[in-house]
C-alpha cells in the first residue's frame, strides 16, 4: 500500500516537472543570445531590376519554394522526432531513476521542463513558418512582384525563428550532456 | 360495413420529401466538413500532419526503423555505467540532430537561391 502511494506521488511529481511554467517564457529558461539583426534586413527594398527577375522568373521561384516546402517538411519530421526521443526516452526516464534512487537533482529536472517547453516552442514556430511559406507560394508574382517580396521577407523572420528554435534546442542538449557528465564525476 | 373511409388527408409528396432530406443531409455534411478542414488548417496541424497526402513523399519518408533507440530505463540503481550507456544513447541522437541543424538557414530562400539576385547562389559545404 505504501510503495503504491509512492508511486503514486512519484507520478504526480514527474508530470509537474515536466508541465512549462507558466510564469516563464521559454527564451528566459536559456541565456543565448537572439540575433536582433538578421542580415536579411540589411536591404528590404528590392531594386527594379530585381522586382524585375521576379516576374520573370517566377515559375521557377515557385517550384523552388516547393522543393523547399517539402525538405523542410522532412527535416521537421527528422528534428522532431530526434527532440521526442531525448524528451520522452531519455531525459524523463533518467529523473525518474534519480527520484527512485534518492537522487533527485534539481537542475536535471529543470532541463527537462525547459527542454520540453522549447521544443513546444519549435513546433509552433514551425507552425507560424508553414503558413507564411504557403502564402508566398500562393502570391501571384508574375503579377505583384512587390507584394510577393515582401512576404518572402516576412516568410525568411519566421525561418528565422525555428532555426534560433533548433540553435536553442542544441544548447539545452549541451549542457543536460555537461550536467549528466558532472553528476557521473560525483557518483 | 366496408364502405370507404372519407379521406381528407393531404397528399404526401415522397419523391419531394426524399429529395429535401439528401439536400439538408448533404448540407449539413459539407459544412461540417468544411468546419473541420478550417479549424485543421487554422490550428496548424495540416503543417504537421505526416499522414497527409503529397506532404511527404513515400521516397522521402525517414526511416523509421533508424530512429529506434533503446529507452534508457526508469528502473534500477544510477552507477557510472548506467550514466555512461545514457551519454551514448544521447550522443547518437545528438550525432543525428548535429546533421540537420542548419536545415532551416536562410541559405534555401535567400534572394541569390531563387534568382532574384545577380549573385551566384552561396553553395554550403557538407560535411
Amino acid at each position: 500500500m505504501t510503495k503504491k502511494i509512492a508511486s503514486f506521488l512519484l507520478a504526480i511529481a514527474v508530470t509537474l516537472a515536466f508541465l512549462p511554467p507558466q510564469n516563464i517564457r521559454a527564451t528566459e529558461a536559456v541565456e543565448i543570445p537572439e540575433n536582433p539583426q538578421p542580415e536579411y534586413e540589411e536591404d528590404l527594398t528590392p531594386s527594379a531590376e530585381e522586382l524585375g527577375r521576379i516576374s520573370g522568373n517566377c515559375s521557377s521561384i515557385k517550384l523552388q519554394l516547393q522543393r523547399v516546402q517539402r525538405a523542410d517538411a522532412k527535416s521537421r519530421v527528422h528534428l522532431g522526432a530526434q527532440y521526442e526521443t531525448i524528451s520522452t526516452n531519455l531525459m524523463l526516464n533518467l529523473n525518474l531513476r534519480l527520484v527512485k534512487n534518492n537522487v533527485a537533482n534539481a537542475e536535471l529536472a529543470d532541463q527537462q521542463t525547459r527542454f520540453f517547453s522549447e521544443r513546444e516552442r519549435f513546433k509552433n514556430d514551425f507552425i507560424g513558418y508553414s503558413q507564411e511559406l504557403e502564402k508566398l507560394i500562393q502570391v501571384n508574382c508574375k503579377e505583384h512582384p512587390q507584394e510577393f517580396y515582401d512576404q518572402l521577407i516576412l516568410t525568411r523572420q519566421k525561418r528565422s525563428d525555428v532555426q534560433q528554435s533548433i540553435y536553442r534546442l542544441q544548447e539545452l542538449i549541451d549542457y543536460h550532456r555537461n550536467s549528466v557528465e558532472t553528476l557521473r564525476s560525483l557518483l | 360495413m366496408f364502405a370507404k373511409k372519407k379521406t381528407d388527408q393531404r397528399p404526401i409528396h415522397g419523391g419531394r420529401n426524399l429529395i429535401l432530406l439528401f439536400v439538408i443531409a448533404s448540407t449539413i455534411a459539407l459544412s461540417t466538413t468544411a468546419i473541420s478542414l478550417s479549424i485543421y488548417r487554422a490550428t496548424g496541424d495540416i503543417y504537421l500532419d505526416r499522414s497527409r497526402p503529397g506532404y511527404i513523399a513515400e521516397n522521402e519518408k525517414h526511416n523509421e526503423e533508424d530512429d529506434n533507440i533503446e529507452k534508457f530505463s526508469s528502473e534500477g540503481a544510477i552507477t557510472q555505467k548506467d550514466l555512461d550507456e545514457y551519454l551514448q544513447t544521447l550522443e547518437l541522437v545528438d550525432s543525428r540532430i548535429r546533421n540537420a541543424i542548419d536545415d532551416f538557414s536562410e541559405a534555401p530562400i535567400s534572394d541569390e537561391t531563387l534568382g532574384i539576385s545577380d549573385l551566384e547562389p552561396v553553395v554550403q559545404e557538407s560535411e
